[in-house]
């Protein structure tokens, strides 16, 4: 009886130790890392104004991709424990050769608590205790056919205080801003802040309960199921299949909502309906003609 | 003789199996989801033309054949696909969308539009959890097996996979249905409720069409409020405002902005409105404690709250919904300025003084606002400050209690301020007495 015991701990704590990849239909988990050659890399970044240098240890992931032939992918995405998620481009893999750091300046991880460094990278793409790699074969989006506007949406939305778990802020619940724009909110949705940082997120995983909390005329995405560091600040565009929400007054024209977005073939005219009218307009006019602020939508 | 009585009758039963076999409309198409009733069609056309026939706002469409196979096309697809009928079967065409979009008997068009009447609103205590549309029910029956693109088509194919269920965390489940009617489940922990279908635009609960489930609701509901009143106007005398639509989110928002302004001394509370949330059925269900019906006898608001000794009036706008045994002060916006409330403010002073056991002031002009300007405009938020001061003026000068109430909430619907659905924002009306 003992030994099933023992057996059983055992296998519990094996499992846990292991990454799992997900590669379409099929799930591989990586117990044993002696089976990889062990690499080493130096990396140098800022943390509080102090200059930190550290040693990591462990397997280019690379190694690993190969060794279940892993080819057809665009995009991986690396989730910690806490579902901390990360996207890495496969271009960005093959140029930084990002690793699975098993030591950091000699001392050893416990074996549930790997992390994924990505030299070049800022540490925000870094991940700490990786529990999952998730294959992405087609990260296409497909450029919206409507774009819904924020701030008229929002303006006739009550403005709540009771955002749990965030105490003392004001804002909307995310729901109230998408509930009437997607015909059904599951599935992927791509976030994107000002500042260009990018997630696609399942809704029922990160979003269904997430928040808009209001900091200077900006909203910030919040979410008790995203770790902080996954929060977006000042959102600025969400899209779903081919629908899409923007805020508006975080830009001023489309040429600045194409260098975060990365438009191809924008097209010359954009039909705007406002409460009172439909009217084409020329996508290269200034955000600052009134038309676009009282836009409801714009249908590409 | 006998033999043509033999065709006569043979006649007769072909022309009977052609009846059953192309009259009794088996064979229609069927379109479901966000519609405001069952449609079906019988001849063959272009799908533009033929949402079009149901509503221009059609936006995305579920193709579904009879093997549990399925398109998800939008809007600038319609016009490139044909629904046809071979025979007893229909089934869609394309050569411009992806293969998919082909189907072989199809049984069910699935359409999505914004507006859905018939949705089923999930709340819990003061919030909306959810709007669960008859559409978005149907798409989570299936599941989702790719999308492709084809002539800068779109379209998603899907496979059936499971039936809507839908799960809830807790008991105390009070379930609101079409005709007004109000009925409590018992719901264990994280159960199925069993006895509740999504049907073909709408959602059934034990036979009935329900449009909203509610975990631990306020307890206050417009009909108790009755109660509690009648009971405190033997204390001392009362009086009464009924702030017509300012519903317990809109409260909140203005609260929120700074800009409750008076209304900010009154300890007020969340208030389960009757469904449909309009002023004849709130104000009905207040002034009598019971819910409108056919069988009401309009005569009565009022009529048995206190004793024959004691004087109550109501003064309010220029249409009177119901007739009271109270002395009843109709008035006019006699400046045509628009706000009618500044004379019913005017005519209230002027019976503070005399000797009322119950004096209810309505005031409309919060409600009028958003229906102008929507549900949260700042045009609104101002009226409700104006009122606010009213109020303050009146309670001052009033000796005894005072309470408010509201009958209903209010959103936006392009623009405007309505208020019909069972939502967080429309139901969810306010009470309380100044602190």
């Amino acid at each position: 009886m003992k030994k099933i015991i023992v057996f059983l701990v055992l296998s519990i704590c094996l499992n846990l130790s292991s990454i799992t990849i997900i590669h379409q239909n099929n799930e591989f988990k990586i117990k044993n890392f002696e089976q990889f050659e062990s690499v080493e890399i130096q990396t140098f970044r800022e943390k509080k104004s102090e200059k930190i240098t550290e040693n990591w240890q462990g397997i280019a992931l690379i190694q690993i991709l190969n060794k279940f032939q892993i080819e057809d992918y665009q995009e991986l995405k690396f989730f910690s424990d806490d579902n901390y998620l990360i996207r890495l481009k496969r271009k960005d893999i093959i140029n930084f050769n990002p690793i699975i750091a098993i030591w950091r300046n000699g001392e050893k991880f416990s074996e549930d608590k790997l992390r994924l460094i990505v030299p070049e990278m800022r540490d925000m793409f870094w991940i700490q205790n990786l529990e999952r790699i998730e294959v992405v074969i087609n990260t296409e989006t497909i450029m919206p056919q409507t774009i819904f506007i924020a701030e008229n949406i929002l303006k006739n939305k009550p403005l709540r205080t009771n955002l749990k778990p965030f105490i003392n802020v004001i804002g909307f619940k995310f729901i109230d801003l998408v509930q009437d724009v997607f015909p059904i909110l599951q599935n992927e949705f791509l976030l994107t802040g000002k500042d260009g940082i990018r997630h696609k997120l399942d809704y029922e995983t990160y979003l269904k309960d997430a928040v808009l909390v209001l900091e200077e005329g900006n909203y910030d995405l919040k979410s008790p199921a995203m770790p902080a560091g996954m929060w977006i600040k000042n959102l600025s565009y969400i899209q779903n299949n081919d629908r899409a929400i923007l805020f508006i007054q975080n830009f001023e024209s489309w040429t600045e909502i194409n260098k975060i977005l990365d438009w191809q073939n924008l097209p010359e005219k954009i039909q705007i309906t406002t409460e009172e009218k439909n009217i084409n307009i020329k996508t290269h006019t200034s955000f600052k003609d009134s038309l676009w602020l009282e836009a409801i939508r714009l249908d590409l | 003789m006998v033999r043509s009585d033999q065709i006569r009758f043979v006649k007769l039963l072909l022309f009977i199996s052609l009846v059953l076999i192309f009259g009794c409309n088996k064979n229609d198409m069927q379109f479901t989801g966000n519609v405001n009733k069952n449609y079906k069609i019988q001849k063959s056309g272009n799908l533009k033309n033929i949402l079009e026939n149901i509503s221009k706002d059609i936006e995305y469409a579920l193709l579904i054949g009879k093997d549990g196979t399925a398109a998800y096309i939008s809007k600038s697809s319609f016009s490139n696909i044909q629904i046809q009928k071979k025979g007893l079967e229909w089934f869609s065409y394309t050569d411009s969308l992806p293969d998919f979009c082909n189907i072989k008997n199809l049984t069910e068009i699935c359409v999505y539009q914004t507006k859905a009447e018939k949705s089923l609103f999930i709340l819990k205590n003061d919030e909306q959890i959810e709007k669960i549309t008859p559409f978005s029910a149907r798409l989570k029956e299936f599941k989702l097996l790719g999308v492709s693109k084809k002539n800068n088509h779109f379209a998603k194919k899907y496979s059936w996979n499971n039936k809507f269920k839908l799960s809830f965390e807790k008991d105390s489940l009070l379930a609101i249905f079409s005709d007004g009617n109000q009925r409590w489940f018992n719901a264990n922990n994280n159960e199925e409720l069993d006895n509740l279908t999504r049907e073909s635009h709408y959602f059934i609960l034990e036979k009935d069409t329900v449009l909203a489930l509610w975990n631990e609701p306020p307890e206050m509901d417009v009909c108790k409020l009755h109660f509690y009143l009648k009971e405190k106007v033997t204390e001392e005398p009362v009086l009464l405002f009924l702030l017509d639509s300012v519903g317990w989110r809109f409260w909140q928002h203005a609260s929120i902005l700074a800009h409750a302004g008076f209304l900010s001394q009154f300890d007020l509370q969340p208030m389960r409105a009757a469904y449909p949330p309009t002023t004849k059925f709130n104000y009905w269900a207040v002034s009598t404690g019971e819910n409108l019906s056919e069988e009401s006898n309009e005569n009565k608001i009022f009529s048995p709250f206190f004793d024959i000794d004691k004087k109550g009036l109501i003064i309010e706008g220029d249409k009177l919904l119901f007739q009271s045994h109270f002395q009843q002060i109709s008035v006019l916006d006699i400046n045509n300025d628009g706000n009618i409330d500044e004379e019913i403010y005017q005519e209230a002073r002027k019976h503070l003084q005399k000797n009322n056991d119950f004096l209810l002031v309505h005031f409309h002009s919060v409600d009028d606002v958003g229906h102008r300007t929507g549900a949260y405009s700042n045009e609104r938020i101002e009226q409700l400050k104006l009122v606010g001061e009213y109020i303050r003026d009146l309670s001052q000068n009033w000796e005894g209690q005072v309470y408010i109430f509201s009958d209903h909430g209010m959103h936006t619907e392009s623009g405007k301020g309505v208020h019909y659905l069972p939502s967080e924002e429309d139901i969810i009306a306010i009470w309380g007495r100044i602190k």
